[in-house]
């Protein structure tokens, strides 16, 4: 009977223990309280590379990860690119329960392929295989394996983290014939290298374990560890990574003869300059006069996605790609015997490439014009940047100029906050439904004049007039509108007179408007995209400086506005003062921001004291006695 | 409308009722009572209406509307008379017989009466604009007069879908347009789509440049894209400027003379004109159905002997629309696709020496078709017998059998995307599906009717059309018209509609994307159109916040809440804190900036479709705090801060994802020292099917609010648009009103803290 007693509580208390560790589950549903755990996590994440000397590149990638919660879903999301280069040999997915159990099972055959083609990238023979493994009930398992050839060691992967989900175990393996050369560079600390040596082939596998990735702003993927073929052989020309000399040198040879363009073209291009005898006039006109004429189309068959299309051809379908455009205008110059070269850029990724590290980082190409002691850049896809600017996205960036010597390897010019300015002089009066009638001048430079656009597209003032605020266009109404770039060609001054509605709210016994427009707190076209929002982060240096004059309705006082302030705090420099008398407002502020793009440490201050001020409101009481029912009830 | 002639031995046309097809005004049955032929439907935008906004038109359609060409005519009537006179006196004198000058007036006037045929313009012709050469309307054109922001127009687009000779058909286009700014320059790249069983010959295109030059597109740049069973060829046009036209043409030919291609003629930019004719030789037969007929005219019907169907006699149906605005979406849409106008086409029969086939022109014959495809996928196969015996074995009843059935299909079966389609040629087995243990949402759905069936339940499928699709006109009897399967599970006295392809559903409601009014149930011996009855769950949300604020402005607390519906529906699946937030801030919380989650307990989903949750909150920055005071709204985060219905005026109806009712209570406790200075004073707006109130009251620290929202149904039709307007803009106003705090103990001060 004893013992009985004792295996009954052994009994109840395993019982008890189980109902707490189980999960639980009500009509069947498996519980979901996973906030303790990642949104994902990866058990593994494998990279295995085999170089043949015949077949090129054997790529293989084994995976496998939890996925807890709704957010985690987007590690079962697959792209997969079959190019001229690469193709899809393998593909197996499998997702399972916590229990082993298996959910669903894909194969190669399934996966659906289509041609990525937008308006831009009107026609290439890339195909992307997409694969979504989800499974509906959290949490469950997503594994898969894939296997691509690529043919040309020169398109050797990169090792790269897609997502900041912790990973338990990763590892990157090379196999290669003896002799076959290749460089390395580790960008994540504490990778461990183990080598072998085998009959045929040397294998290095570097690996880690318990990883955890840090979210780098912005959506790129998080680099690993830099690979690059010594040598390679690419549309039949010969290129070696030992030097940016080198890698010039074959680019060069790649597209050599792709500058020509016929006597009638050639004869045209002479009468375009105003000035032909003047280089720098040439230099600005003509890139004007491929801009603004010329439009982005992206057709790139086999090499085409590196080789421009001949210039001749180029100038008669007025359309083509960055590295068209550019190879056009650098044979328009040859006409006039300027001296000018291409430049490779890389411009979509946040991380800049390594300087000692020559290999394949590019993925744009601009001009740059050589007079005398000068050099001047050029993008030609960009028709809102004259020659000698450059969009932001290639400022201050390594770039790789190619000559017939070879690629010399320098940097753009960045820009500085004076250099892309807003001055803003605002005044207003507040009607008593809230509008606010304004008037308005402003100049802007530099990028800030991108951002407001040259005018051209859109004939519709309100819109324009919008932009130059940074208020919803459904909410301003334009009463007259003025849009004067200046003869610099850098600058451009607005006259606005106009109407915001629903500026500020009479609410009760108060009004209370916002101290900045949105525009101002965080113009839309400033931010990178995946950068998110922020209240005062730029992707490039910049000035505002904005002065209000607000005439309130008549019975008010301030009961809240921020103080007097100045900041300065690393690439920040923020003032702001503020004054009402009678029933007049004035008040300014100005902001300087002087990182860069490329910045490493790019201060994060949505949560500072600037921020606050940057969203806050004002905030007026009714003083005088109130003409009529009253909204609120005060106490 | 029927093209054609019928198989009854008679070749004569027929013409059934114009079947006719607007957008939504109200629900989708109102939609059917209101479209009677002949009557203007209240919801689509009147050709009046657009005519009557000065759009810059092309020539007149009609030359019996310009009167000068009668006025010439006439004049050179008289000229010739005169001539006549004159003439004759001249060259052989007086006449000698009257009869001579009969033969010479009558001669002159026929010539007369020929040259005047050889006017460019004639009766019964719509005046084109020539190819390659830019008319004088289009010269200098940079941007349309009542549509300014238009980056692009279509100025002429025709088309002819001849059938025939044999079983075949031509669809030859030319289409035309005219670019203003760079933002138009993505009309300038051309997809032309085709079946691998095809051919596109004679196909041309060119860009005239604003100074009237033609710049061809060379035929080493026309690229073909090959992706299978389709197949497409893809162009740039060369020089493209603003204020140049681009223009192209091809013939498409054919074998499958059973798919006439569907005619769009409206885009995503305005439409100048658009045309199609439909030439059909005798012994072929289909349906025409018009969405938007409000825009386009009645069939203009004529016949000629055509060489190329054997001296055959063709008759010829041709639908004209003009000055149609762009389509684009607007916030609170079912499906833009109810409102384009389009025309689409399905074979009804035809009749030749060699064969004599009827298809589809009723619902029973499309449902005994249907039948038979779907019989074949739901064939029970030993697997699934097994299976399905295992699953019983595990219930009890038929109930729960059927609940397991349903669950196991909605979370067991992975679900592969793809186009939605309900032909059984796209379909797999259900044997199939269970081994592989995947589908799309028709085949997950056609397995739960296998296993229904099994078990001895009344269960069959229901072919609907989804909200973002077509809207089912049960007039038109066209397949293409659904893309979606449910299941019906008949009972004695109840009917349960089941839908296992979304994961978030649960048993017995339908997702917001299928309810809808009709289908077209296919029973295992009857069949046809059956309404879809509305749910009886109530959608809500109860939530019950209380916040504590701190001096700071930032504020922590506690959300308690009971989802039902589709409320609840929303909610599945989210399990993490970043889930939470960005499910509440995209539902109930739309002003909750800074919001986190700090805790949550675990949701209890319950298959009687409720959740109820528990989260410990923090809301930065939820009120402003200075100068001895803190300023915040009342509704907080729950906030709405914004109109959706800002546009001054709407061309489409309002329709919402579902009705709701929400009720929100807040409690605002101040922090020591702090006391309430002005509270708003709340209010309510009320109107048919819409109801708001607001209660506000203080207590000492505390600020206590009560909040309601009833949105009592779907779907509003284009007039109710401005009570919505003013609905919305009344619930803004109390929304954002200011509750205020204020310190009451220690000096206040003028800086500024956070």
């Amino acid at each position: 009977m004893a013992s009985d007693s004792r295996f009954f509580r052994f009994v109840l208390h395993i019982t008890l223990v189980l109902n707490f560790v189980l999960p639980r589950s009500v009509s069947g549903q498996p519980a979901a309280f996973v906030a303790d755990r990642p949104a994902a996590e990866w058990l593994y994440d494998y990279w295995k590379i085999e170089v043949s000397p015949t077949r090129g590149i054997i790529l293989d990638i084994d995976r496998k990860a939890r996925v807890n919660a709704l957010q985690g879903r987007a590690v079962g999301r697959l792209k997969i690119w079959e190019t001229f280069y690469q193709s899809l040999q393998k593909f197996s997915g499998t997702l399972s329960d916590t229990l082993g159990g298996i959910l669903f099972q894909i194969e190669k055959a399934d996966l659906k392929s289509g041609f990525p083609f937008s308006d831009y990238r009107l026609y290439s023979e890339d195909r992307l295989y997409e694969v979504d493994l989800a499974a509906p009930s959290f949490p469950y398992f997503v594994e898969y394996h894939y296997q691509v050839l690529i043919d040309n060691t020169f398109f050797w992967p990169d090792w790269v983290f897609l997502d900041e989900y912790p990973r338990d175990s990763v590892s990157y393996t090379v196999a290669v014939p003896h002799r076959f050369a290749y460089r390395t560079r580790e960008v994540w600390p504490g990778l461990r290298v183990d080598t072998d040596r085998s009959l045929k082939r040397d294998i290095t596998v570097w690996s880690a374990v318990d990883v955890l990735p840090e979210t780098v702003a912005g959506s790129a993927p998080l680099p690993v560890m830099y690979i690059a073929p010594e040598n390679f052989v690419v549309a039949r020309q010969r290129g070696s990574t030992e030097s940016w000399a080198s890698l010039g040198s074959w680019y060069d040879k790649l597209t050599e003869g792709r500058r020509k363009i016929t006597k009638q073209q050639a004869r045209e291009i002479k009468a375009l300059p105003t000035n032909p005898a003047d280089p720098y006039t040439v230099v600005l006109e003509l890139k004007d006069f491929v801009s603004h004429n010329w439009r982005y189309v992206a057709i790139e068959v086999g090499i085409g996605g590196w080789r421009p299309h001949e210039a001749a051809s180029v100038f008669d379908s007025k359309y083509g790609d960055c590295k068209d455009l550019t190879y056009l205008w650098l044979a328009m110059l040859d006409q006039f015997g300027i001296e000018a070269h291409p430049a490779l850029l890389r411009t979509r990724l946040r991380q800049p490439i390594m300087a000692d590290f020559p290999k394949d980082w590019f993925d744009h190409v601009v001009g740059c014009a050589v007079i005398g002691a000068d050099t001047i850049w050029a993008d030609l896809t960009a028709p809102g940047y004259r020659a000698g600017t450059l969009p932001y996205q290639a400022e201050g960036r390594h770039a790789l100029v190619i000559t017939k010597n070879g690629g010399v390897l320098c940097r753009t010019p960045g820009s500085r906050p004076a250099d892309n300015v807003v001055i803003r002089s605002l005044t207003g009066n507040l009607q008593r439904n809230g509008d606010l009638a304004f008037s308005l001048r402003a100049e802007v430079t530099g990028h800030k004049l991108r951002v407001l656009g040259t005018g051209t597209s859109t004939n519709n003032d309100d819109r324009r007039a919008a932009e130059v605020l940074g208020v919803l266009p459904g909410r301003l109404t334009a009463e007259a509108m003025s849009f004067a770039a200046n003869p610099d060609g850098i600058s451009a001054g607005v006259q606005v007179t106009g109407i915001i509605a629903e500026w500020a709210e009479f609410t009760g016994q108060r009004i209370v408007f916002p101290l900045t427009f949105a525009g101002w707190a965080a113009p839309q076209p400033m931010v990178e995209p995946g950068d998110g929002y922020s209240a005062t982060r730029r992707p490039y240096p910049c000035r505002e400086i904005d002065s209000l004059l607000i005439i309130l309705p008549s019975g008010y006082a301030c009961e809240f506005m921020p103080a007097d302030v100045v900041v300065d705090e690393g690439p920040v420099h923020f003032a702001f003062s503020s004054r009402f008398a009678g029933d007049t407002l004035i008040y300014c502020r100005d902001f300087q921001y002087a990182a860069g793009r490329d910045q490493a440490e790019t201060p994060d201050l949505d949560g500072h004291s600037i921020a606050a001020i940057q969203n806050a409101d004002a905030v007026f009481v009714r003083v005088a006695e109130p003409a009529g029912d009253s909204a609120t009830s005060t106490f | 409308m029927y093209l054609g002639e019928t198989t009854g031995g008679v070749p004569e046309q027929r013409i059934a009722a114009v079947h006719c097809q607007c957008g939504g005004a109200g629900s989708r049955s109102e939609v059917e009572k209101l479209h009677k032929c002949g009557q203007n439907a209240v919801d689509n935008i009147g050709r009046s209406d657009i005519l009557n906004k000065g759009w810059k038109p092309l020539p007149p359609a009609s030359p019996s509307t310009v009167p000068g060409v009668h006025l010439l005519w006439g004049w050179l009537v008289v000229c010739d008379i005169i001539k006549i006179r004159l003439v004759y006196r001249r060259i052989v004198g007086y006449p000698s017989s009257l009869s001579r000058q009969l033969l010479a007036t009558f001669l002159y006037i026929s010539s007369s009466v020929c040259l005047s045929y050889a006017l460019p313009v004639s009766a019964g012709e719509i005046p084109t604009p020539t190819w390659g050469v830019m008319d004088r309307l289009e010269m200098g054109r940079d941007y349309l007069v009542d549509d300014p922001a238009a980056a692009a127009s279509v100025v002429f687009d025709k088309g002819d879908i001849v059938v025939g000779p044999g079983y075949t058909f031509a669809f030859r286009r030319r289409c035309r347009m005219q670019i203003f700014s760079p933002a138009g320059y993505r009309y300038a790249t051309t997809k032309i789509p085709y079946h691998r069983g095809e051919k596109i010959i004679g196909l041309e295109a060119h860009t005239i440049t604003p100074d009237g030059r033609r710049v061809k597109v060379p035929k080493n740049r026309i690229y073909n894209i090959d992706n299978g069973r389709w197949r497409a060829l893809v162009f740039a046009f060369p020089e493209v400027t603003p204020g140049c036209i681009v223009e192209y043409r091809y013939e498409l030919q054919s074998r499958d003379f059973y798919y006439l291609r569907p005619w769009v003629f409206q885009t995503d930019i305005p439409t100048e004109h658009s045309q199609l004719v439909v030439h059909l030789p005798p012994g072929f037969e289909y349906a025409a159905v018009i969405n938007g007929y409000n825009s386009v005219n009645s069939p203009i019907i004529d016949s000629y002997y055509s060489a190329e169907h054997h001296n055959a006699r063709v008759k010829t149906f041709g639908w004209v629309a003009e000055h149609l605005p762009a389509l684009r979406p607007l916030p609170y849409m079912a499906s833009l696709e109810d409102h384009r106008t389009r025309l689409d086409f399905q074979i009804v029969s035809y009749r030749t020496k060699e064969a004599d086939r009827r298809f589809i022109d009723s619902w029973p014959d499309l449902v005994d078709r249907v039948r038979s495809w779907y019989e074949e996928l739901l064939d029970l196969s030993p697997e699934v017998e097994q299976f399905a015996e295992n699953l019983a074995s595990e219930t009890t009843g038929r109930r729960k059998f059927a609940e397991s059935a349903y669950r196991f299909c909605r979370d067991s079966i992975g679900f592969v995307a793809g186009s939605r389609t309900v032909s059984a040629e796209d379909l797999q087995p259900i044997c199939r599906v269970l081994r592989e243990r995947r589908g799309s949402a028709v085949e997950k759905n056609l397995l739960l009717v296998a296993l229904l069936r099994w078990a001895g339940l009344n269960a069959d499928p229901v072919l609907i059309s989804t909200l973002d699709h077509l809207y089912f006109d049960v007039r038109d009897h066209r397949l293409d018209q659904l893309n979606h399967v449910i299941v019906r599970w008949a009972m004695p006295d109840d009917m349960v509609f089941l839908d296992a392809s979304d994961p978030a559903g649960w048993f017995g409601l339908l997702p917001p994307s299928a309810i809808v009014d009709q289908g077209i149930w296919i029973g295992r011996d009857d069949g046809g159109i059956i309404d879809i009855p509305a749910d009886d769950f109530e959608h809500s949300a109860q939530l019950q916040a209380e916040f504590n604020l701190t001096p700071d402005g930032n504020a922590t607390g506690r959300l308690t809440g009971r989802l039902t519906g589709f409320r609840a529906w929303e909610w599945a699946g989210r399990a993490a804190p970043g889930d939470i937030e960005s499910y509440l801030r995209s539902t109930l919380m739309p002003a909750a900036t800074g919001l986190r989650v700090l805790e949550l307990r675990a949701p209890s989903r319950v298959e009687d479709g409720a959740v109820e949750f528990a989260l410990e909150i923090a809301l930065q920055g939820a009120a402003m705090a200075g100068a001895g005071g803190l300023y915040f709204r009342s509704t907080g985060p729950f906030a709405h801060m914004d109109n959706p219905f800002v546009d001054p005026q709407r061309p489409f109806p309002v329709a919402f994802d579902f009705p709701y009712s929400d009720l929100v209570r807040i409690t605002w406790r101040l922090p020591e020292g702090y006391t309430v200075a002005e509270i708003p004073r709340g209010g309510g707006k009320h109107t048919n099917d819409l109801d708001y109130t607001c209660g506000i009251v203080a207590d000492g620290r505390t600020i206590t609010v009560e909040r309601r929202l009833n949105v009592g149904r779907r779907h509003f039709p284009r007039s109710a648009y401005g009570e919505l307007q003013d609905f919305f803009g009344g619930i803004v106003d109390i929304d954002r009103s200011l509750a205020v705090g204020i310190k009451t103990a220690g000096q206040t001060t003028a800086a500024y803290s956070r």
